[in-house]
């Protein structure tokens, strides 16, 4: 079986969040604040002005630059404040504060199907894509209009649809293509035909095969054969863009190139039922399957909230805290942002809010490292992060890159494993840094 | 209010210090063991080597500016695997000279937990073999503990918790027993005897998978048992089974830094068998930077240089000199 080199198996602690199976949706929240700047690309610039009136899904960003895309108003009510708001990756970025009217009204012309989205061309549904706002809600370095506009320059091969989610207390991936399966194909097909690409690859981990299952059972009675589901083992970080292509293709993705230069385009699968809602019913991204967990929450489940939603509302759907977090994650207990407090809103590729208690993430003291080698035996990418490491104390950064910083994605699988607690990976980012300063 | 540190948040059940009194618990065995064959003289031989252990590090602590850092258990440890190679009938001022010799010039000079090239437990064992040759029928021929069916018995056990924990690489031990017995019966020594030896198996369990002066990756650890095997293979007809073995081990652990440089596991060797890929690393590759050593290099820098050097030097030497001491001696 295709599996990964090193790797993790980490308790999953998933049973309480999926267990009913399903996603509950939530009543709009009181206010929401979205952020201009959402990812790296550069901010949209906005339409509105303060004291406007605006429905759900009304566009109240233009795009900022082609990479970006144009953001829409996530509940309806009254546009409050256009100014800068804590941002959960940027510090602070200027944001449009909507405050709830409560009806949630509609936007005109929301919510019917569009008749023959299925033999839209290309350009079409890379502008369909960009007014809708879809971005890659895994985390994913494009948005998937930029993939379709630039075929011409890099041609894809392959669509993989990540359904991937190792990550503890992360079940909203999961939740999501339980609920939607059929959608989440159709938007691999929408993908794979306006890319012009020929092979389209859904993965799924083992703690999850019911949903491979459900997968292909959905694919085969559709009669959908392109569509390949691959079951892989449950290796943490096998959702990894670098290592999931590596594992599924063979094919090896150098470090800062992205997939797309080796023919290959990777969504996650919320990306891409997003891509559904969008093509099929015209829906702009406004909201997302959110987690919210960690042994804090009283009520931990997956949600469906509005985008710019702040943490302490979103907590309050899962019945609030029920002592107070330690810690309080944006995604993932291994690659998350923890936050410092609970005035940040919801961004696109938030997949979860935790909140986890002190026994869980309590900070433990450093000790000198005793070589045990277990941090090279679970690396995935094969480099030796102890050596790595002890170099950049001593700042021998041409050693650092001899044992293979460069390679480093930064799972902090290494971090995880050392029984003296050392800062792994934090060092490693500082060899890497010191080495490009040069 | 939460507090804001970097990924990853969650970290493994595992401390060193819990990893290091996991080594003392799996040694428990062996001590009850040795108890109950020699009695009050085995407790005198352990309670002496662990004092002087525990003293000598809190002195080396204290005169090097460290914080003291006893509670770590590394120290038991060496003591124990120490006592376990003394004869019980050895006179306690010996005990506590070699115990403290072992720490101080084992593994505090380098910088304490983590940094001695060398297993202290080994180094205290062959200073005093060496530093008392006419003690040389009482330290080899008195290894009764090791050597007899509840010792043995009392070994497995001990690595037994040490697999359960997960704390060694299952198949380091064999490869380290089956490189010495193939490789005496390939050199056309007894191989029952090595077989039956207690001490080759104590050293496969405790000795050759000890953390800090093994190889840091799995290939490394391998070759390193097996090195360590063919090497005490090699020097058995020359000196006892257990000399051989402390020097095949402290030689092997000379060898450590070239096993970690070539043996690292490597992206790009990986890949070697795809050409294609490793044409589009090289492309992204920084250019090879020129091995000139920038700088001028610190004293220290370069007086740990030199003692490092001195100590394999001086390593050697004391191999070469041992093994034509021990030799020389049976030759009479």
């Amino acid at each position: 079986m295709k599996a990964l080199r090193g790797g993790l198996k980490l308790e999953g602690k998933k049973d309480r969040t999926i267990i009913p199976w399903s996603v509950t949706k939530t009543s709009p929240p009181r206010r929401v604040r979205i952020p201009l700047a959402q990812s790296f690309a550069s901010p949209a610039s906005p339409r509105v002005r303060v004291g406007d009136r605006v429905r759900v899904g009304e566009k109240i960003a233009e795009a900022g630059s082609p990479e970006g895309v144009a953001l829409h108003a996530t509940v309806s009510g009254q546009v409050t404040e256009i100014r800068p708001f804590p941002h959960p990756i940027f510090g602070e970025s200027e944001a449009i504060e909507i405050l709830s009217d409560g009806k949630d009204e509609l936007a005109f012309g929301m919510g019917k199907e569009r008749h023959g989205f299925e033999s839209l061309s290309p350009r079409e549904v890379s502008r369909i894509l960009q007014e809708s706002g879809v971005v890659g809600l895994g985390g994913e370095p494009f948005p998937p209009h930029r993939l379709i506009q630039e075929t011409a320059s890099f041609p894809i091969h392959t669509v993989i649809l990540n359904g991937c989610e190792s990550e503890p207390y992360l079940t909203s991936d999961h939740a999501l293509m339980m609920s939607h399966p059929v959608e989440i194909l159709k938007a691999g097909e929408i993908l794979l035909r306006s890319l012009g690409a020929k092979h389209l690859m859904i993965a799924v981990e083992e703690n999850k095969e019911e949903v491979g299952e459900l997968l292909k059972t959905k694919a085969f009675l559709h009669k959908w054969s392109q569509a390949r589901v691959e079951i892989l083992p449950t290796r943490y970080p096998q959702e990894d863009e670098t290592l999931l292509i590596e594992t599924l293709l063979g094919e090896f993705l150098p470090p800062g190139k992205s997939s797309r230069e080796i023919g290959v385009a990777l969504f996650n699968v919320a990306t891409a039922f997003a891509v559904y809602e969008a093509v099929a019913f015209g829906k702009p991204l406004y909201e997302r399957v959110v987690t919210i967990g960690g042994e804090c929450v009283a009520q931990p489940h997956n949600y469906w909230m509005r985008l710019g939603t702040l943490a302490e509302e979103g907590v309050k759907y899962a019945r609030g805290f029920l002592r107070e977090p330690e810690k309080v994650l944006f995604g993932g207990p291994m690659r998350g942002v923890a936050q410092e407090g609970l005035d940040f809103p919801l961004l696109p590729d938030t997949r979860a809010i935790l909140g986890l208690p002190h026994e869980v993430v309590k900070p433990e003291s450093v000790e000198p490292c005793i070589r045990c080698g277990w941090c090279v035996d679970s690396c995935p990418v094969s480099i030796s992060p102890v050596m790595i490491t002890l170099a950049a104390e001593k700042n021998l950064f041409e050693v650092a890159q001899e044992y293979g910083a460069s390679f480093c994605i930064a799972c902090g699988n290494c971090s995880y494993v050392c029984p003296s607690k050392r800062p792994m990976v934090e060092l490693i980012q500082y060899a890497n840094q010191s080495a490009n300063a040069r | 209010m939460p507090v804001k540190t970097p990924p990853p948040h969650i970290r493994r059940e595992i401390s060193v210090r819990r990893m290091m009194w996991t080594v003392v618990l799996a040694l428990g065995p062996a001590v009850a063991a040795s108890l109950i064959l020699s009695g009050f003289q085995a407790f005198r031989v352990l309670v002496v080597a662990t004092a002087a252990s525990l003293l000598t590090e809190i002195g080396a602590r204290k005169v090097f500016g460290k914080q003291p850092a006893v509670g770590d258990g590394s120290a038991v440890i060496s003591a124990l695997l120490f006592a376990l190679l003394l004869p019980p009938a050895l006179p306690s001022w010996m005990v506590a000279l070699g115990s403290a010799f072992g720490i101080l010039f084992g593994k505090e000079i380098f910088g304490g937990l983590g940094q001695n090239p060398f297993n202290p437990a080994l180094v205290g064992c062959v200073f005093l073999w060496l530093a008392f040759p006419f003690k040389a029928d009482l330290f080899m021929n008195d290894l009764a503990v090791l050597n007899s069916f509840l010792g043995v018995g009392a070994l497995v056990i001990g690595g037994a918790m040490l697999l359960g924990a997960r704390l060694i690489h299952w198949e380091i031990p064999f490869l380290y027993l089956g490189s010495v017995v193939g490789f005496s019966a390939a050199l056309g020594h007894p191989v029952e005897s090595s077989l039956l030896s207690g001490v080759f198996l104590f050293a496969a369990l405790f000795l050759v998978t000890d953390p800090v002066t093994s190889p840091i990756t799995r290939a490394g650890e391998r070759w390193f048992a097996l090195g360590s095997g063919l090497l005490a293979a090699l020097t058995r007809p020359l000196v006892p089974s257990q000399a051989s073995m402390a020097y095949a081990i402290l030689t092997m652990n000379a060898m450590n830094p070239w096993l970690d440089r070539y043996l690292r596991p490597s992206r790009s060797l990986r890949l070697q068998k795809r050409p294609e890929a490793l044409e589009r690393i090289k492309i992204l590759r920084l250019e090879p930077k020129s091995r000139e050593r920038g700088g001028p290099r610190s004293f220290q820098a370069f007086a740990l240089e030199f003692l490092r050097w001195l100590a394999f030097i001086s390593l050697l030497a004391l191999l070469l000199y041992g093994l034509n001491h021990f030799y020389g001696a049976r030759g009479e």
